[in-house]
Formats: C-alpha cells, sequence, structure tokens
C-alpha cells in the first residue's frame, strides 16, 4: 500500500497511471461495495461488485476533470459517482428489495450473496426487514442515512456527496429516522421482535 | 420551540451537529417535554435496528478485475499536458483557464481512446439524477456527467 493521499492518486490517474489508480481502488473498493449494497438493498454480492466496479470505471473516466478542493474528501466524489449510478441503475432495473416486501422467494438471500457465511436464519430475516424498510425512504433520506449511520461521514460531507446544504442534510436525516422508526415498528410491516431491539432498555 | 423541531435537534445532537446555541435551546425544551426526552431513545433505536445489517466485502481480486478493464489513456508530452501540468500550481486566477484546459483535454482525450460505443443501457450514460436539484455548473459531478456524455457520441 502506498501513504500517498488520495487526491494525488486521482491527479496521477488522472494522467493515466493506472497502477496509481489501484491503490485508490484498494482502499475505498470496501465502502464502495457497502455503499451500493445498502443503498440499492442488494442481496446478491455479484451484483452489488459488478456495480461497484461501473463506479470506478466511471471515476476513472472522469479523473481527467477532478479537481480537489479544500476539506472535499476523495470518498465523497466517488460516493457522489456512486450515488448517481446507483439512482439511474434503480430506473432501468427492478429494485431487487421492492420483491422482497412482496415475500417474492427470489429475493430469499443465496450462498453468494452479502451475507457472511456463518449469518443464521434469524439475522437474515431481521437484516431482509431492514433492507425493506431503507428501501422505502425517498433516495435523498436514504443515502444521507446510509452515509451518516455506515460510512460516519459529516453533515458537510453528506451534504457534498448529495449535493445539497448542511441544514437540509439535518432535515434528511430526521425525516429518514422517523420514517425508518416507523415502518419498523408498524404492525403490517410484521417484523421479527429483535429487528427494533428494546433499546429503552438497554439505554438506561 | 416546537415538538418537531425539537426531535429533529436531537437526531443533529446524537450526530455531534448541533452548535452550542441550538444545543441550550433545545435543552430548555427538553426539560419541560418527555415526548421529545424520549426522541433520544428512538433515533438510538434506528441506529441499533441499521447495525443488524451485514458489511459485505468485494471478492479478492477486485482490484486486478478492475484495472484489465479500464480504458487506456494517451497522454504522453502534447501540447495539452504541458499546458496543464504549467497551470496546475496556479493560484486561483488561473482556475478558470485550467478548468477549461481540463475540460479540453478530457474531451481530446476521449476522441483519442476510440473506445467501443457504450452498451446500451449502460447506467453511467443516464444524464439524470432522480429528486436530486440540478447539478451545479463547475462541480465535480457536473463535469463527470458531461464527459460521460461527451464519450457516449
Ligand atoms: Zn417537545
Amino acid at each position: 500500500m502506498t501513504d500517498r493521499p488520495d487526491d494525488e492518486l486521482v491527479l496521477a490517474a488522472a494522467r493515466g497511471d493506472p497502477g496509481a489508480f489501484a491503490f485508490l481502488v484498494e482502499r475505498h473498493h470496501g465502502a464502495l461495495m457497502q455503499f451500493v449494497c445498502r443503498f440499492l438493498g442488494l442481496a446478491d454480492r455479484n451484483q452489488a461488485e459488478d456495480l461497484a466496479q461501473d463506479v470506478f470505471l466511471a471515476a476513472w473516466k472522469a479523473a481527467p476533470t477532478f479537481r480537489p478542493r479544500p476539506g472535499v474528501l476523495v470518498l465523497s466524489w466517488l460516493l457522489r459517482i456512486a450515488t448517481n449510478i446507483c439512482l439511474n441503475y434503480r430506473r432501468g432495473a427492478c429494485l431487487r428489495v421492492a420483491a422482497s416486501l412482496d415475500r417474492d422467494p427470489c429475493a430469499v438471500p443465496e450462498s453468494a450473496d452479502c451475507a457472511e457465511p456463518e449469518i443464521t436464519a434469524l439475522a437474515q430475516e431481521r437484516a431482509e426487514c431492514v433492507r425493506a424498510a431503507l428501501a422505502e425512504l425517498p433516495p435523498m433520506q436514504r443515502a444521507a442515512l446510509i452515509l451518516r449511520e455506515y460510512h460516519d461521514l459529516s453533515y458537510a460531507e453528506i451534504a457534498e456527496v448529495i449535493d445539497t446544504s448542511v441544514s437540509a442534510v439535518e432535515a434528511l436525516l430526521f425525516r429518514g429516522r422517523s420514517r425508518l422508526r416507523d415502518l419498523l415498528t408498524a404492525e403490517e410491516f410484521e417484523p421479527p421482535p429483535q429487528v427494533f431491539p428494546d433499546w429503552r432498555a438497554e439505554s438506561l | 420551540m416546537r415538538c418537531r423541531k425539537a426531535k429533529q435537534l436531537v437526531s443533529a445532537r446524537k450526530d455531534g451537529e448541533l452548535d452550542a446555541a441550538r444545543g441550550v435551546a433545545l435543552r430548555t425544551h427538553l426539560e419541560d417535554c418527555p415526548a421529545c426526552q424520549q426522541a433520544a431513545d428512538d433515533w438510538a433505536g434506528v441506529s441499533a435496528a441499521l447495525a443488524v445489517l451485514e458489511t459485505p466485502e468485494p471478492r479478492p481480486g477486485f482490484t486486478q478485475r478492475l484495472i484489465v478493464r479500464l480504458p487506456t489513456r494517451q497522454i504522453g508530452r502534447s501540447v495539452w499536458s504541458e499546458w496543464l501540468e504549467a497551470l496546475r500550481p496556479a493560484p486561483l486566477a488561473a482556475d478558470g483557464l485550467a478548468l477549461a484546459a481540463g475540460m479540453l483535454m478530457a474531451v481530446w482525450m476521449n476522441g483519442e481512446q476510440r473506445q467501443p460505443a457504450p452498451p446500451p443501457g449502460d447506467p453511467t450514460q443516464t444524464v439524470y439524477v432522480e429528486s436530486f436539484d440540478p447539478l451545479p455548473d463547475g462541480s465535480a459531478a457536473a463535469k463527470y456527467l458531461s464527459i460521460v456524455t461527451e464519450s457516449g457520441r
């Protein structure tokens, strides 16, 4: 691994250096794969990996137009490309998780999925409920929530990725959390009790 | 302060994004409002629920599989690249020029690559951002989209 900073690697990639780009890919492919998987509710690891590859191919093509800015992470730039690709993907292909809301048997994760092999059936069911609830959120709320909860981005960084203001991010997270809470506690959603654990007891 | 606003501020406080002034206003509201005091538990519950999702990792060889797919970029020491190199360390005043040079160069390189046309339905080809505000001119994403469309022609 190299300790060259991200923006230097992108600039080298812009000059046609695939080796520099490989370091950048190694550094961020996990985060991008996770974002794509969660944003689209994919249970199929191969599908998520194909999309993550598309994100990096688009980044390679866009590298000559990249301009480093103070306070703006290269990861934000990559996540922004990923968000655009996910949104376009969703328009073209049916969202797999939408089927899971109808309890489509095809939506049950198979062996080559995002899940770890030792994951239990119960945990899989819980994860499926959360994936389905996330898919119910409007894209902006979903993106903001994923970037905050899983990627630990600040409001300013999230605003950069989804092209909005910091105060809009605050409102998006509030609305997203409210909707998720309602979805996960709604009776018709039928989550197993563990999906929304008894956090009141835990947090005391 | 209305309860809806207070609950939003509790959400911001959980993320460490609440400034001191709003923090004081929130504390005042919470002292008299048990309903909003519960919001902190609600948001913690949402985080706990989200934590059940597994963390997918790319399979080994992800980077190698990607690198062999990268279209080559033929730059060399051309007039364009020398011009760009000269402009790169320049201060803000030259930014517009460097940007224009970058755009020209990117368009020129895309012409040089002679890539096969992308297959129909390529997700990067659709210049559309669902429910997002229009991309501001000069933003990285706007440039990204302009390049992507350019290469598809
Ligand atoms: Zn209140």
